[in-house]
């Protein structure tokens, strides 16, 4: 089973990349229906929180991983276990 | 191609009204739509904010542009953060803020719909506006404009045309999501560009970061004024312009959207620019 987990949330620079790999990886571009999610705390501007959706499985993880600049997830793919 | 779609939001009325302006065509968008935009609606003292075609696409195309009237120049300002992303799928090119308000007002808009809000005070906690990951707040607090709690421009003009408008905040959320016909080939494209991020001789700083930028630096905060019209009227970050005035990867760029700009009208910019300028003068 393919997993990708928020390994380093507070290390999240809230950049999208991932939203836009995400989405890249779903022939789309935008933020709606991305199964990465940066949510922005506005009161303290320098802080983000990562949300997943469960279908984000379906996608190449290893991709996603990489696209971080961050670091904040970790993820293998079930063809990589 | 596509006529430019623009908000009109007239604050005095408190109405908002979609237009399709094929007439801004040829100034592809950021700064040079926008001084076009401002020349259209002078008379509201208008602010406007608008992205060019590769904001929400593409690496470092992350800027948002501001052009106003301060002193009797017009001034172009470039925001970071997350806003040129939102208001691509919101499914814009620029927003135009005209008039002013009665009354100290918070502006809640997804997509087309506007809303006019009363009650507010400045600094009010405005977090259950809009969709989270999908919006951004650019809010006055203690006299500051901030974009999502972080984001701001040095120079204090949008500040002034805020207060002056009675305009608290502005929550944008953009909804859309657009299909790409040739992933294979916009993906190679991407990461082509993303590769160059060590030639904007920033570091990787660790800050929050512009939207489609990994570096994180410590100048985004602090948004941009004045530079290269081409690279300002795709809104891309001005340490980018290596990258985004390269005719070739711009081509290559529009080319994937479905933008069919030509050599000529894109070398035009500049020209076409500072004659809309002049006819402001």
């Amino acid at each position: 089973m393919s997993t990708l987990k928020i390994a380093h949330e507070n290390k999240c620079i809230g950049c999208e990349l991932c939203v836009m790999g995400c989405q890249r990886q779903l022939a789309r571009a935008g933020l709606a229906g991305s199964y990465i999610r940066i949510l922005r705390d506005i009161k303290e501007g320098d802080k983000f929180k990562v949300s997943l959706d469960p279908k984000v499985a379906e996608l190449k993880l290893k991709k996603l991983v990489e696209i971080c600049p961050r670091g904040v997830f970790e993820g293998q793919e079930a063809n990589e276990a | 191609m596509r006529p430019k779609k623009i908000l009109f939001i007239d604050l005095s009325k408190r109405e908002a009204e979609v237009r399709l302006l094929p007439e801004l065509v040829p100034y592809v968008g950021g700064v040079a739509m926008g001084v076009k935009l401002y020349n259209l609606y002078q008379d509201f003292d208008s602010v406007v904010v608008s992205i060019g075609p590769l904001n929400g696409y593409f690496p470092f195309a992350s800027k948002t542009s501001f052009v106003l009237e301060n002193d009797g120049m017009i001034e172009d300002l470039y925001l970071g953060g997350s806003l040129s992303f939102r208001l691509a799928f919101s499914g814009f090119d620029g927003l135009v803020l005209a008039g002013a308000c009665d009354a100290e007002t918070v502006l809640d808009i997804v997509d087309e719909e506007v809303k006019f809000l009363d009650g507010f005070s400045a600094g009010a906690d405005v977090s259950s506006l809009g969709l989270p990951g999908k919006r951004s707040i650019l809010q006055m607090d203690a006299g500051n404009l901030l974009l999502d709690g972080y984001f701001g421009l040095k120079s204090g003009f949008v500040e002034k045309k805020f207060i002056a408008k009675k305009v608290l905040g502005l929550c944008l959320t953009g909804t859309k999501t657009v299909d790409l016909p040739d992933v294979t080939k916009y993906t190679a494209l991407f990461n082509q560009i993303l590769g160059q991020a060590n030639t904007l001789g920033l570091d990787f700083g660790g800050r929050p970061s512009c939207s489609g930028c990994p570096l994180g630096c410590s100048e985004s905060r602090i948004g941009e004024m004045g530079g290269n019209i081409l690279v300002h009227s795709l809104v891309a970050c001005g340490y980018a312009e290596n990258i985004y005035s390269n005719l070739g990867t711009v081509f290559a760029c529009l080319d994937i959207l479905g933008y069919n700009y030509t050599h000529e009208e894109l070398e035009a910019l500049p020209d076409l620019f500072s004659k809309t300028i002049k006819e402001l003068a």
